[in-house]
């Protein structure tokens, strides 16, 4: 919030991969929402990372409702 | 009577500077608040106890204004760190000890709802073997993703992973340039099959992918990897993840091909020319020049396998070790550390190109021969390298000796020496005319007031006590 530093937005993201598994679908998220690269269907988005963040261990399930990168 | 650090303007909220004598730290309203938050966690005296974060207390004396020209809404007093290094002066072992501190504070500071708003390698200084955590302005109240973590990869984990994955020295990179290696960078020397080596696809191949095409401003995508479920779990799985990573690089590190264990250097002990006496002759000298005077910091230049450093620290508060060659620093710092000593502090310095002024304005890292003062200089089997190996004029080392001011302990082997025989093999016969005791010694006169010097049992080689000219 009072950030000095430009923590870099690939970064950003790229840290959350490091996180693990659930991370990796949070991000996966982020970079198509961002990106546009269109893989996968809008519909099958709930399936496809609910199984990874379940998968990961002790970290939080993501929450799917939350809309990604709506602005973009 | 007080001056700013030139390395710490970078940080609004926060600031260092020196003011008689003392290490002081100005705090914005922001930062003070980080600082209670910091001060009432289980962690921080924890860690400042055992000297993994340095020692910080409440300044209630006056102070400058900011840098910015605001007042300070609180001002923090430091512990001194004795010499101050940088990572591009660090052996291996001591630039992943400092990686895996600044990684350990994380964890401790993630586990009570804080974290770190940056990631450099210079938030770590050495107390000897120790590392130190000095930036207290860094900790702030924090859930999302780790801020900090591209400056971790280009100041810490990538040079690591170039040691040890590609066999390539970090320290000329890390003094090239003060942010570090980029991810794009690195990701050029990872090429082929080589990205797949150990945390290369994620902290390095992907790494740079992300920072080419994800264009959004940072603070959004904070926030959208927040609302997406990135929670101060996944920073602490991102920070595990980290730590088994840089543990994991040793190993690595001996394995990969380039380190073949051995250097010039690494055997000198066992394979240089001293004889029993000669060595025992030298080591009463350098104690007996040690034994008199102020030792508050002693200098040993090219200090090998540090043996001359041990028996500085016997009688001075803090020593500093240099040495050219990474492989024998890198030793001597294992051993320095796994015996806890925190006197000696080992650095890789090519001494004939010592580490200058780098940053903004050339100041934002002072140059070595800023930081390290010493009272005492021990310049022992080095003369005849800097001036036949590395082509120095014999004036010029001498005058340089001098420059370092105090007394300095300096051993000139003569021209019959084995060892200067074995250099000037290498040049062309005449080139080293000069190189003679009488011109030495007419040098030392004329730089120093000479107080003793003694001939070692085998003839080769003077040992010399002498002091700068007020």
């Amino acid at each position: 919030m009072f950030a000095y530093l430009d923590p870099g937005s690939g970064s950003l993201i790229a840290s959350a991969l490091v996180g693990g598994v659930a991370a990796a679908g949070v991000a996966a998220k982020q970079a198509r929402a961002r990106l546009s690269l269109g893989f996968g269907r809008k519909r099958k988005q709930a399936t496809e990372f609910s199984a990874d963040a379940e998968g990961a261990e002790g970290a939080p399930p993501a929450d799917e409702s939350t809309p990604v990168g709506s602005d973009s | 009577m007080s001056s700013y650090e030139p390395g710490s303007f970078r940080d609004p909220d926060s600031a260092v500077f020196t003011a008689g004598g003392k290490v002081l730290r100005g705090l914005s309203g922001h930062a003070a608040d980080d600082w209670e938050r910091l001060s009432g966690t289980d962690f921080f005296p924890r860690l400042t106890a055992s000297g993994q974060i340095v020692r910080t207390s409440v300044h209630e004396g006056e102070a400058p204004p900011s840098p910015r020209g605001q007042p300070w809404a609180r001002v923090l007093e430091h512990e001194r760190i004795p010499v101050v290094s940088y990572p591009y002066e660090w052996p291996f072992a001591m630039l992943r000890a400092a990686a895996v501190l600044h990684l350990e504070v994380l964890a401790a500071a993630l586990d009570e709802g804080l974290s770190l708003k940056d990631g450099t390698a210079y938030n770590v200084q050495f107390v000897g073997s120790r590392p130190t955590f000095i930036d207290i302005g860094s900790f702030e109240a924090s859930t999302g993703p780790w801020p900090g973590y591209r400056q971790f990869c280009q100041t810490m984990l990538f040079p690591l992973m170039v040691q040890a994955h590609l066999g390539v020295p970090y320290q000329p990179l890390l003094r090239g340039a003060i942010d570090g290696l980029s991810a794009s960078d690195v990701a050029g020397m990872f090429s082929g099959l080589r990205r797949f080596r150990k945390g290369v696809l994620r902290n390095v191949t992907l790494h740079s992918v992300l920072e080419r095409k994800v264009t959004t401003a940072s603070e959004t995508v904070k926030s959208d990897l927040k609302s997406s479920g990135f929670s101060t779990e996944l920073a602490k799985a991102t920070t595990k993840n980290l730590l088994k990573l840089v543990r994991s690089l040793e190993v690595a590190k001996r394995g990969s091909a380039g380190d073949d264990q051995h250097s010039v250097w690494s055997d000198y002990r066992d394979t240089c020319s001293y004889s029993d006496d000669d060595a025992k002759a030298k080591q009463a000298f350098v104690r007996g020049a040690l034994q008199e005077g102020d030792n508050g910091l002693v200098l040993d230049l090219g200090a090998n396998d540090g043996e001359y450093s041990l028996i500085a620290a016997e009688h001075a508060d803090h020593v500093v070790a240099v040495d050219g060659d990474e492989k024998v620093i890198d030793l001597l710092y294992r051993r320095l550390h796994a015996a806890g000593e925190e006197k000696v502090l080992p650095l890789v310095m090519n001494l004939v190109d010592p580490s200058g002024g780098i940053g903004w304005r050339n100041r934002e890292r002072a140059p070595f021969v800023e930081r390290v003062r010493p009272d005492v200089t021990l310049a022992l089997a080095l003369v005849h390298h800097l001036t036949i190996a590395a082509n120095v004029p014999l004036p010029e080392v001498v005058a340089w000796l001098a420059s370092f001011g105090g007394r300095v302990v300096v051993e000139f082997p003569h021209v019959d020496d084995v060892q200067v025989k074995r250099l000037l093999a290498n040049k062309p016969a005449g080139l080293f005319d000069d190189y003679r005791r009488d011109a030495f010694e007419a040098l030392l006169a004329e730089h120093f007031l000479v107080q003793r010097h003694e001939t070692l049992p085998g003839g080769t080689r003077t040992i010399y006590l002498v002091e700068a000219k007020p």
